[in-house]
């Protein structure tokens, strides 16, 4: 059904040089994937903490100047009367919030599709305030020779979907937020239907009812609407307790859109979904796959930095109906999985 | 001897409240934030109405003078009975607000139904028939005003994106057809340690003024008792309203009187709207504690000077 390459996890934190010489590199996970040329590139999510000294508690944080992000250090003693230590994700100090934790996006470069070599300099990092606490989980569609990659932006005001362009992934040209906070899991579609450009988003729907997919058309990809509910967690599904939320940019097939999405359960375990919707009207639910393709079973995928988590928003779909699904794992590392356009339409 | 001194910026009309559920000619549980609108002299306010199933919706007030009014016979837009309207609005419409622009009424209000409170917009030429136009936002999203103009050739509205842990920022997005929007931006966030330190929102439709355009929003602190919710200003650069020329450190109305402490849900003024008149005084209308509609006056040139204290 699904085969896990033998040499997982492909790209693990210590293949990554850290964006300041005092961070420390926790996890590259969670990437968005795309054939460009002859290489297969990955967009890493690549999150970073500050080395610890002893006595002290080390930060990291974004100062912006001129549109750019610079990566700096909060150090402060853990006895100074203005720092409050929250749990293990942040510090307030001075009444300022900052995360142990933060991320940006990373490129990654493969002739074979599964030795990577890792850039040294980040490809999309925060640059206003915005995106003061990272960004976070790029998904990239082509659509008429220009990528369209949309991420995740994360601030005081929680996280928002923004988006960005680039013709050679060296240059993007951002082009602001596209689903207000909080939306994130954004998976656009590539090519209009129906005259439309369309996307699965995840808004938050707290106090009424769990996290669900909705759908969304756009004349421009840049402005949105009409948005709906297409998709929502399935009771007495266990592995959909928690949310659920869409994946990479859903592949057309002869039978329908196909999108792999992931669903978070009990004991906040992550696996992932295919689910099929109607060619002429993505927002019709045509098939949903009554079990996950991929879930928590290898040491990789069960123990790291956020355990039992499988999550994928990066896939290859070749001529030959060959699926690659690029997976981060526990938060931590990037795997690999090969699967087929038949085989999943056969779940269905 | 009675002591009077004005405690807020505002003035509240003496009358207040200028309209209570007695006033309603059907049956319903409260009336409250209205969004008026000045039609050839008539004022008209488009009225949040609970009824006695818990479910809010709008009816329509009518007045000569800005201060009385009379209540239509039946209510002007209850939730919607067919297909996608149905489907968003199966617990009520909420808190409208009126923008005219290009020679139309919208009406921004908030659909509420089992997927959560989300941004609608409808348009009306004559306050008689209401045409639904779409649905605007995703849940999580409320308090929305559309400007009254086109900026930089776009229509422009801001609205409160519900951010985690229950906290709320008043942000301004895009569109050229009303339906589709983008380029969302931050303007103001809630101020730690004020009287709008929790949470924020658009209240009136913005004002254009020689320094900016006018916001009125509410915010609230909490207490151990419940959030307070009070009125300040905001001005925006005309160009782009996400830059902040100048933001009020005080409210400029805070609940005082018993129409404003006491009611369905305590200590809340909560505008929708305001009249600018000739003689530049404002009449802002306003909810009382979810139970009555009120209105208070100021001078504008008072507001702005207010905004910059």
């Amino acid at each position: 059904m699904i085969k896990r390459n033998a040499a997982n996890p492909i790209i693990k934190p210590e293949d990554t040089k850290p964006s300041h010489n005092r961070y420390r590199v926790r996890g590259t996970f969670n990437p968005g994937a795309v054939k460009f040329g002859d290489e297969t590139i990955l967009l890493l999510r690549v999150s970073e903490d500050c080395l610890p000294r002893e006595g002290y508690v080390a930060v990291p944080y974004y100062r912006f100047e001129a549109g750019q992000g610079f990566a700096e250090i909060l150090e402060v003693k853990t006895d100074d009367p203005d720092v409050q230590l929250k749990d293990t994700r942040g510090i307030v100090y001075k009444g300022k919030d900052y995360l142990s934790t933060m991320s940006h996006i990373r490129l990654a470069r493969s002739r074979n599709g599964i030795n990577f070599t890792v850039d040294d300099k980040p490809f999309i990092y925060p640059c206003n305030e915005n995106e003061c606490f990272g960004v976070e989980d790029a998904r990239v569609t082509k659509i008429d020779n220009l990528y369209y990659i949309n991420y995740t932006v994360v601030s005081g005001d929680g996280f928002a979907t923004a988006l960005a362009t680039t013709q050679d992934f060296i240059d993007i040209e951002r082009k602001g937020i596209i689903f207000a906070p909080q939306n994130k899991d954004v998976s656009i579609f590539p090519e209009k239907v129906n005259g439309k450009y369309c996307a699965l988003h995840r808004p938050n729907n707290e106090g009424f009812g769990l996290p669900s997919i909705w759908y969304s058309e756009s004349p421009d990809l840049i402005h949105w609407g009409n948005h709906k509910c297409i998709l929502r967690p399935r009771e007495n599904m266990i592995w959909e307790e928690m949310k659920i939320g869409g994946g990479a940019a859903p592949i057309k097939t002869s039978e329908g859109w196909l999108e792999i999405y992931h669903g978070k359960g009990r004991d906040q375990i992550y696996s992932l979904f295919p689910v099929l919707l109607d060619l002429e009207d993505p927002s019709v639910v045509l098939k949903r796959a009554k079990e996950p393709i991929l879930f928590p079973i290898e040491p990789y995928e069960t123990e790291g930095f956020f355990p039992n988590v499988v999550f994928s928003n990066g896939i290859i779909h070749e001529d030959n109906g060959r699926i690659l699904i690029y997976y981060g794992a526990c938060d931590e590392t990037v795997c690999l999985a090969e699967t087929s356009i038949d085989m999943l339409l056969s779940v269905l | 001897m009675v002591k009077r001194r004005e405690r807020d910026l505002l003035h509240r009309w003496e009358g207040n409240p200028i309209l209570t559920v007695e006033d309603i000619p059907f049956r319903c549980n409260t009336v409250f934030n209205g969004s008026p609108i000045k039609i050839n002299g008539e004022y008209l306010i488009l009225l949040r109405v609970e009824g006695q199933q818990g479910y809010s919706f709008f009816a329509l007030a009518r007045g000569e003078d800005g201060y009385y009014f009379d209540v239509d016979q039946e209510p002007v837009m209850m939730p919607g009975k067919q297909g996608f309207f149905a489907k968003y609005e199966t617990r009520g419409l909420e808190d409208p607000r009126i923008t005219f622009l290009d020679g139309q009424y919208y009406i921004l209000y908030t659909a509420a139904s089992d997927y959560g409170s989300r941004i609608a917009i409808a348009k009306t030429d004559d306050f008689k028939s209401y045409e639904r136009v779409s649905f605007i936002s995703e849940p999580g999203n409320k308090d929305c005003v559309l400007f009254p103009e086109k900026i930089n050739g776009k229509f422009a509205r801001l609205d409160r994106p519900l951010g985690s842990s229950d906290v709320g920022s008043i942000w301004v997005s895009y569109s050229e057809d009303l339906i589709h929007w983008g380029y969302h931006e931050p303007v103001i966030e809630p101020r730690p340690g004020y009287w709008d330190a929790h949470r924020i929102g658009a209240s009136v439709p913005p004002i254009k003024t020689d320094k900016g355009w006018l916001e009125i929003y509410h915010g609230f602190k909490m207490t151990s008792c419940g959030p307070i919710y009070r009125m300040g200003t905001v001005l925006m650069d005309l160009q782009n309203p996400a830059k902040v020329i100048a933001r009020s450190g005080e409210a400029i109305l805070s609940p005082r009187e018993k129409y404003e402490r006491v009611g369905d849900v305590n200590n809340v003024v909560f505008a929708c709207g305001a009249i600018v008149e000739s003689d530049n005084q404002v009449k802002i209308y306003y909810g009382g504690a979810d139970t009555s509609l009120c209105v208070a006056t100021v001078d504008i040139d008072k507001l702005i000077e207010e905004t910059f204290s």
